[in-house]
């Protein structure tokens, strides 16, 4: 395993080709890097930040997409702090769209510490600027664990077998902080 | 009671789900893990603000 890796925007150039993740259930994970990933960053409809040896190299070994999105509830939810907003049944949101690692270097631990650097992201450079109050992830099974070491919650769903919802209400997570982390 | 996502669109949440989705947020408190994650994400994303990029150590 590497030491370090380098998370930077993807580029044009970049090499998204021998990109592996070893199970078939992570086919669309590989076939988005390869396909769409650098057409959707450079017209914004996705923003992907990819994994390298060194900054100016070329071939991808793990990536993390972001995207606005949204939660709609529709038995509206109600926020404590906020009780205006409770007549909208739709709250502004970022999400997680796809986060992957490649197959040689999973359970290194890259995974966390891109984690650690989605949520500063977010909060710091995106949240000043449009209003997203939660940070939300369409999870697979087999990474509940990890979303839930990095701080998310999962929604209580009554459907087991539906791709579980993770999220993070990220005006609690910053109003929680002592003020010299804010 | 339902949830229903797309990739790069909105998540709608239904039904009990719904409801309990309204309790967490309504009653939820940010998990210590999450604020352990914002702390360690600050040098990274002061790098990356700075250089363009951020040195990503794997977390032991």
């Amino acid at each position: 395993m590497p030491d370090a890796l380098f998370l930077r925007p993807i580029r044009p150039g970049d090499d998204t080709g021998k990109f592996s993740l070893g199970t078939p259930e992570a086919q669309p994970l590989k076939s988005f890097l390869k396909k769409q990933a650098k057409d959707y960053h450079h017209k914004n409809v996705a923003k992907t930040f990819v994994l390298v040896d060194s900054p100016d190299d070329s071939r991808v070994l793990g990536y993390l997409t972001l995207v606005c999105s949204e939660i709609k509830n529709e038995a509206s939810t109600r926020l404590d702090d906020c009780g205006d907003a409770n007549k909208y049944t739709t709250f502004p949101a970022i999400k997680i769209a796809r986060l992957a690692i490649h197959n040689d270097l999973q359970r290194g631990g890259y995974g966390r510490t891109v984690m650690d650097w989605c949520i500063r992201h977010v909060v710091e450079n995106i949240m000043p600027h449009a209003g997203c109050r939660f940070l939300v992830a369409d999870a697979k099974h087999s990474a509940v664990s990890f979303y839930k070491k990095c701080g998310f919650t999962m929604l209580e769903s009554e459907e087991k077998n539906k791709q579980p919802i993770m999220f993070v209400d990220l005006h609690k997570l910053t109003a929680s902080l002592p003020s010299a982390q804010k | 009671m339902s949830v229903k996502t797309s990739v790069f669109g909105g998540i709608t949440i239904s039904g009990n789900d719904a409801k309990a989705f309204d309790r967490q947020v309504t009653h939820g408190r940010p998990k210590q893990a999450a604020r352990d994650s914002y702390a360690r994400g600050k040098s990274l994303v002061d790098e990356f603000n700075r250089k363009g990029y951020a040195t990503i150590k794997p977390k032991k």
